[in-house]
């Protein structure tokens, strides 16, 4: 698929805005990474995951301005 | 006709979907013990197809297996000998018979490595992966046959028919290896060497190691994503039992940089080596615990400069088929001349000098 981002490739960008929070619940993982349960680090995740749901919405914020910006040139055109 | 199959109504690429044993067959005791089934071969194939029908993005996440290949063709020119009929076990894009068309990268001579062949088999599963490269200019400067095999682990070729067999970055998707490698060491004529590559070992730990940690964070278990490898300590016991001489092993390791391990993942699957265990988890992979491995590869495996590195380690192995003036090793207890001695003696010239 040419000209197609893949969710993927969504998901990675968004991913790549929050590397704070990821090193944070990172660091905790791999401190002690012998003794990993179930929701160890759960606080570090959701301040992670918040953080890349954010960006998510921003970046389809940005796309969706983009998208209005480019319609408003074509009406005015016409 | 007493048994009915439907296999011969199914339009043809549809039915490599259709699992085997969807066939009805008569009930036979296989000889020999059960063999272990850790691969869907089916799956494998899909995968394949689906990778190299999108032509371009699979050629540029070719530069494992052209390495690895041009890595293995170097190992071939190292043995002093013309060879007539050669086959590639698991051909790939016909990898190796694109590097065989190049000059060896180590020596002043520009004559391409092929020079050595007259003739190669290509031979693989997958239709479309093989015949990918079928209009490149490469194919007219090596005598090149392309045969597409069925998606089993019987090799249909006659004994002794082969000067030299080849395989490069495959052999790890095969279920039952002892079986494949005693049938490679049927069809070589004999005194004719077998020269294989596969990944094995600690191949892509960081990618192993993160994702076990994520899920055991995120999901509290973990779950089968990289396939079970051969050791190095297993490939000799392997090529042994199934009856090759003069054996060498060896072990490379090529570490890649990817910008993330998205990258990794999406390159892996591109190459068509996604994964095929029979016991893996359906459907995709949580979004929670890619998120969380990314961020647990990055803080325990990345580097410096923020990329993250994968390791492929390369387990390299040759074999020759017995042949009737093959050297052979000296029976056990014929030895005259003492190691020790002269590993001592070498010391004493050693201290003499440093002195």
């Amino acid at each position: 698929m040419p000209n197609k981002t893949r969710p993927i490739e969504k998901f990675a960008s968004a991913v790549a805005k929050c590397s704070n929070e990821g090193a944070v619940y990172g660091k905790c993982i791999v401190a002690d990474y012998n003794n990993v349960y179930k929701d160890k680090c759960l606080t570090e995740f959701l301040r992670l995951k918040n953080c890349y749901l954010v960006s998510q919405v921003c970046l389809c914020l940005i796309r969706l301005w983009v998208l209005i910006i480019g319609l408003q040139a074509a009406y005015k055109r016409l | 006709m007493n048994s009915f199959s439907i296999r011969p109504f199914i339009p043809s690429l549809t039915r490599h979907i259709v699992p085997l044993r969807a066939t009805r067959r008569y009930a036979i005791q296989a000889p020999g013990g059960p063999t272990l089934e850790i691969f869907n071969q089916q799956t494998k194939w899909l995968q394949k197809e689906r990778a190299a029908a999108n032509v371009q993005g699979s050629r540029d996440v070719d530069y494992l297996r052209d390495e690895v290949a041009s890595r293995l063709c170097e190992r071939l020119l190292d043995v002093n000998r013309h060879f007539h009929h050669v086959l590639d076990l698991g051909a790939n894009a016909c990898n190796i018979a694109r590097m065989l068309t190049l000059p060896s990268p180590d020596t002043h001579d520009s004559t391409p490595r092929s020079k050595r062949i007259s003739t190669l088999i290509a031979a693989e599963s997958s239709h479309t992966l093989l015949h990918r490269d079928a209009d490149l200019p490469f194919n007219d400067e090596i005598a090149i046959t392309r045969e597409v095999i069925p998606v089993s682990e019987t090799l249909q070729y006659e004994a002794n028919t082969f000067d030299a067999v080849l395989s490069s970055l495959s052999l790890h998707w095969i279920n039952d290896l002892p079986s494949v490698l005693a049938q490679v060491n049927n069809i070589l004529k004999p005194d004719s060497p077998f020269i294989g590559v596969m990944l094995g070992g600690d191949s892509l730990f960081e990618l192993r190691t993160s994702l076990q940690l994520a899920e055991l964070d995120r999901r509290g278990g973990v779950s089968t994503h990289t396939s079970p490898l051969a050791d190095v300590r297993d490939v000799g016991g392997l090529l042994q039992r199934a009856g090759f001489h003069l054996l060498t092993v060896d072990v490379d390791d090529i570490v890649v940089d990817f910008p993330d391990s998205f990258a990794l993942m999406r390159d892996l699957q591109a190459m068509g080596e996604s994964n095929a265990v029979l016991g893996r988890e359906m459907g995709a992979i949580q979004r929670d615990v890619l998120l969380a491995a990314e961020a647990i590869y990055r803080e325990l495996h990345g580097n410096e400069d923020g990329s993250i590195p994968a390791t492929f380690r390369l387990i390299y192995m040759i074999g020759w088929k017995e042949g009737p003036n093959q050297t052979k090793p000296l029976p056990r207890g014929s030895g005259m001349v003492s190691i020790k001695d002269i590993l001592e003696s070498q010391q004493k010239g050693e201290g003499e000098e440093n002195k």
